[in-house]
């Protein structure tokens, strides 16, 4: 990826490894997306690759796709028209349209990788999902298991009654 | 022509000879683009307009301003037809309009069929259920682009919340009137290319930043609830069928586990806290509370994690829900039970004893609750600081006193409506116990005497904002005291209290003029100690500018404003910028005995107070004589017109 901003900067790469031990390179800028990167980068230069101990291969590459593609919005070429707010937005759409337990995950590395934008994209896509629904739709929607017992179920169902009264 | 069956036009009252309009004295009626101020009586206005044909002679008349003029109103209006913009300002205690058959519906359906009038503003109405069909009615007129309607509480509520079309319609309550702007902007496909910038101007600028509004809203009522906006009033319906098929489907005793989905499970529900909360926040109050439903793990961070809970959007059954679902949430630090009617004292007693550290709370509306509700927030509640019991017609006199012995920590009461239990005995328990009592609503609180609020003066000298709209009994010494011991007084509301004179108007005059020539530290409150700083050398100028700017980007805060949370909404952050000893809202309608030169000496001794429309903050609707009390900008603003006009030579 090239960047005509900052020369200087675009050569910068930065290595990141995986909970699984995949290695990747990302510009620079692409990684500063996430302030958890960007303070460990500022702290020990782009030379030593920087491990993410508790996020995985498939979600890491998801999150760097994220970023990239954000990174990539930010800048503004001459040569292509710029990308719309509305194409963005589209963009999120999909990239959230995904499996409830793929979103948990991504959700829990945006949140230990500190990336406003992405967090906030995720929790506006639940809270859409859930507005609104019963405690039992809700369960579906994110496929969660049904710990209470039969009496703190049945009072769920009372409440549930009353609410939506 | 019309449809409606209106009923014959009551037979005037006084009869005065009939004369030409010219010699009326008060009847300007000006060329051109004139307007036309009826400071009449009605009957007056009436009979002058019949006696020269009505005013549909008046061809040329654009601008219409007929405060207090009901049947003028009624009987003329429809023939004027290049009409543009109407104001009808009203006053309740008049009485022409609230006979029966007479409301705002005539008039609005006058419009209707008059698709010229752009704007129609109707001041201080009470407008009945059955003719709340304006909007539908107005959307005939095909160039209205305003509309500014103040009703009266006793509309039902979901009929206004029909009217509410878009987040730009304000709600106030003031006194007993609930004033609600209803901005139309659906209906204005003319506003976008609208001819007239001046008005489209006019229409902007009803945006009032946000402790503004609470101030005129009689400090209390703030905007509705986001839960409520966030439910669109056609999606009642839906929410309803919803409702219904899942009753059906929960009334089964079985409880069927989920087969289809449980093949792949997640880890939702071991989500953190704070992202859940993050999620939550986002959503209505509703989810929040089925939220606790879903797992475990849901259920005990949303306890821990919410703070802020709303239960108004809640129907017949607020009473079961608030009590099965209080306990779940033991932290929380604000409730809103606004307008739950069936809300009663079991529910209460329950919310009471888990909600410790509540400190704020909303019940008005609540009249089902009585005594034995405070004695339970007595016991259990001791940190509250806010207590709203607007409307709470059950409650009495002993169990407020019990409450106000234990909740010292009070700064914000409303008792408006509370006609057994807003009396002299709970004024000077507050004045004895709420010391740092900052605001108090007594509207419609009959029983208050002089005393009371003589004790309470003493008492609560932080008092920053008090209504006593229809107090009946009170005098001028009551505002007399008032003004001497509340420095930091800078909202009062003495809306129809028929005995105050102009004794109290000079009394807070007074109270400016000492005040400016007080040193700055002459209270040893950290409220003038903080502020010392900021506005040691040039107190005054710095002061105005600051007002003005704040009024001034009132559009651009008010959507910032309403995304801040409870505690500092409203006075709060208004109170803590206006140290200097200055009234920002005085509500003087329907007081009959005041005379227009002393509320004008009130209204230049404070800057803050302006009688424009854009920034109204000296109320004086209802009060004929009070029709030359001016401010400085409604002033300057004449003068600029005048030398526009003369400049392109209408007037020489």
């Amino acid at each position: 990826m090239h960047f005509q901003g900052s020369p200087n900067m675009a050569e910068k790469r930065v290595k990141l490894i995986s909970s699984d031990n995949d290695e990747f390179e990302v510009d620079e800028a692409v990684a500063f997306e996430s302030e958890t990167l960007r303070n460990m980068i500022q702290d020990t230069g782009t030379n030593v690759p920087i491990s993410i101990p508790n996020v995985s291969s498939d979600i890491l590459a998801k999150v760097l796709e994220y970023c990239s593609y954000h990174a990539e919005t930010m800048e503004t070429h001459d040569d292509k028209p710029p990308i719309t707010d509305a194409q963005i937005r589209e963009w999120d759409a999909d990239f959230v349209d995904v499996h409830p337990a793929t979103l948990y995950s991504l959700i829990l590395a945006a949140n230990y990788l500190n990336i406003k934008n992405l967090l906030d994209l995720i929790c506006q896509a639940v809270a859409n999902n859930i507005r609104g629904k019963t405690a039992v739709e809700i369960r579906k929607i994110l496929h969660i298991q049904d710990d209470f017992t039969y009496e703190e179920e049945m009072e769920i169902r009372r409440e549930t009654k009353w609410a939506f009264d | 022509m019309l449809a409606l069956t209106l009923p014959p036009p009551p037979p005037p009252t006084s009869s005065p000879t009939l004369e030409t309009p010219g010699r009326f004295p008060h009847l300007r009626c000006r060329t051109k683009r004139a307007s036309l101020r009826a400071s009449l009586s009605p009957s007056l206005v009436a009979e002058s307009a019949t006696s020269c044909g009505g005013l549909r002679r008046c061809g040329m008349y654009k601008g219409l301003n007929l405060e207090g003029a009901g049947l003028a109103v009624r009987c003329h209006i429809g023939r004027v037809s290049t009409l543009r913009l109407l104001q009808v300002e009203l006053a309740v205690n008049y009485g022409w309009f609230p006979r029966e058959g007479w409301g705002e519906g005539c008039v609005l359906a006058r419009f209707a069929i008059k698709p010229s009038v752009g704007a129609c503003h109707l001041g201080g109405r009470r407008l009945r259920a059955n003719k709340i069909e304006t909007p539908d009615r107005i959307a005939k007129g095909r160039s209205l682009w305003r509309f500014v309607a103040n009703l009266a509480c006793d509309c039902e509520y979901r009929i206004e919340k029909r009217m509410e079309t878009d987040s730009d319609s304000v709600d106030s309550r003031e006194g007993q009137l609930q004033d609600r702007r209803v901005s139309l902007y659906d209906h204005g496909s003319d506003l976008r290319n609208d001819r007239h910038p001046a008005d489209l101007y006019l229409g902007t600028r009803l945006k009032r930043p946000r402790h503004d509004l609470s101030l005129l809203s009689q400090f209390f009522w703030g905007l509705e609830d986001e839960e409520m906006e966030s439910r669109p009033p056609e999606k009642k319906r839906r929410w309803r069928g919803h409702a219904k098929r899942r009753g059906v489907a929960t009334s089964g005793t079985r409880i069927d586990t989920d087969e289809k989905s449980d093949n792949c499970k997640t880890n939702w529900h071991d989500l953190p806290m704070e992202l859940l909360v993050r999620i939550l926040k986002l959503v209505d109050n509703r989810t929040v509370v089925t939220a606790t439903g879903v797992c475990r793990g849901w259920r005990d961070s949303v306890g821990q994690g919410i703070y802020d809970l709303s239960f108004s959007w809640c129907g017949h059954s607020v009473s079961k829900l608030v009590q099965s679902v209080s306990p779940k949430f033991p932290r929380l630090q604000s409730c809103r039970l606004k307008r739950c009617i069936y809300l009663d004292d079991a529910a209460i007693e329950t919310a009471s004893s888990s909600w410790h550290g509540l400190k704020i709370l909303e019940l008005s509306e609540g009249r089902r609750l009585t005594d034995a509700s405070l004695h339970a927030l007595a016991n259990g509640c001791p940190m509250l600081e806010k207590l709203d019991l607007s409307a709470c017609t059950g409650i009495t006199e002993a169990g407020l006193l019990e409450l106000v012995q234990r909740c010292s920590n009070l700064r914000h009461l409303n008792l408006w409506g509370c006609t057994d239990a807003g009396t002299d005995a709970v004024l000077q328990a507050l004045a004895k116990h709420c010391k740092a009592l900052q605001s108090l609503n007594l509207g419609c609180c009959e029983q208050v005497t002089d005393k009371g609020i003589i004790a309470f003066a003493r008492g609560c000298s932080d008092l920053r904002v008090i209504d006593l709209c229809r107090c009946n009994r009170i005098t001028d010494q009551s505002v007399i005291f008032l003004s001497d011991k509340c420095r930091h007084l800078c909202a009062l509301g003495l809306s129809t209290c028929a005995k105050i004179t102009d004794d109290s108007m000079y009394a807070l005059v007074k109270r400016k003029t000492a005040a400016v020539s007080l040193p700055s530290r002459g209270k040893g409150n950290r409220f003038c100690v903080k502020n010392l700083d900021m506005s040691s050398d040039f107190r005054v100028p710095k002061y105005r500018t600051c007002a003005t700017s704040s009024c001034s980007s009132s559009g651009s805060t008010c959507s910032d404003a309403s995304k801040l949370p409870i505690k500092r909404e409203g006075l709060d952050t208004l109170l803590e910028e206006n140290p200097n000893y200055g009234l920002v809202c005085l509500n003087v309608s329907h007081c009959a005995a005041l005379s227009a030169q002393a509320v004008q000496a009130v209204c230049d001794a404070y800057p803050d107070l302006h009688t424009c429309a854009e920034k109204q903050s000296l109320i004086t609707s209802g009060c004929l004589n009070l029709l030359s009390v001016n401010c400085v900008c409604a002033l300057d603003a004449r003068r600029d017109k005048i030398k526009r006009e003369v400049r392109r030579g209408f007037l020489l």
